[in-house]
């Protein structure tokens, strides 16, 4: 099931015949429906689309996963793999979801902050 | 060009458009390094590097590109700095701030646009030449021809 992206109009799209090479930073939603090799460093969602290929280090605040990610991904807030996914690669986030169905080679660390990586923004302490 | 002036006039495709949509790259992205398409393609992001694009590419008002770009149409309305070469045009819109050198068969640089650097409109060779090298006798007469 595809999650209606109402909210994001302004989402951009990386399409599935862009390929990109390099360092891609970024604090707005992107759809990533082409292949990107290097390393992404996101401040809000990541979409890897199915027809998206990433090979690269991921972090962002929430990774949906619908394509191939090969490479380490960590989320402050959440992973989502979905059936469709090919994922090889180790997890970080607080929470992670893996669909039934979905392919996945890794390790799964489910930890609130994303530490090492993650100087750039305060980690919010939700104590309850 | 009228063709490409209606694409990017379209409204903003919806997230879950079909394929086919031109897709857009939106202002906050900052990519560093090589980037290659083959759709149309509207960038609002930074990039250092090079962009290769087999068809339009257009760098919107919030885009700023430092280093080269290859493409069919290239249209400019942010900024630019490194060569352009585009196969068919490039058009440079009022907007925009374009420091490097073009080489295509049609350029247009509106009123009000910034723009320093050389033009070159008999360039054909250049972007053909990434996938069919000139022949000897051609590039022969391209240079005798100056």
């Amino acid at each position: 099931m595809s999650s209606p992206n109402n909210s994001s109009e302004r989402m951009s799209v990386f399409g599935p015949t862009l390929r990109f090479k390099g360092e891609l930073k970024a604090q707005e939603d992107i759809k990533i429906e082409g292949r990107i090799e290097g390393t992404i460093h996101h401040q809000q969602r990541v979409l890897v689309g199915q027809k998206g290929e990433v090979v690269a280090t991921v972090n962002a605040a929430v990774i949906d996963v619908d394509g191939r990610v090969q490479g380490d991904m960590s989320a402050k807030k959440s992973i989502k793999v979905s059936q469709s996914a090919v994922v090889r690669g180790n997890l970080r986030a607080p929470s992670v979801s893996i669909t039934e169905g979905a392919n996945f080679n890794g390790g799964v660390t489910m930890e609130s902050n994303a530490g090492p990586q993650g100087p750039s923004t305060p980690v919010v302490a939700s104590s309850r | 060009m009228k063709e490409i002036a209606e694409n990017r006039l379209a409204p903003p495709a919806p997230a879950n458009a079909p394929p086919g949509t031109p897709c857009v790259l939106g202002p906050t992205l900052h990519f560093k390094g090589e980037l290659y398409g083959e759709e149309d393609l509207e960038f609002q992001g930074q990039l250092e590097g090079q962009i290769e694009h087999t068809r339009s590419l257009s760098i919107g008002k919030e885009g700023g590109v430092k280093g080269n770009i290859r493409a069919k149409f290239v249209i400019i309305e942010g900024r630019v700095e490194g060569d352009v070469y585009a196969t068919e045009s490039v058009s440079i819109r009022q907007t925009a701030k374009v420091i490097g050198n073009i080489f295509a068969p049609r350029v247009g640089i509106a009123d009000g646009a910034h723009f320093s650097g050389r033009i070159d409109m008999n360039h054909k060779g250049v972007a053909a030449k990434v996938d069919t090298p000139l022949s000897e006798p051609q590039a022969e007469r391209l240079l005798a021809a100056g």
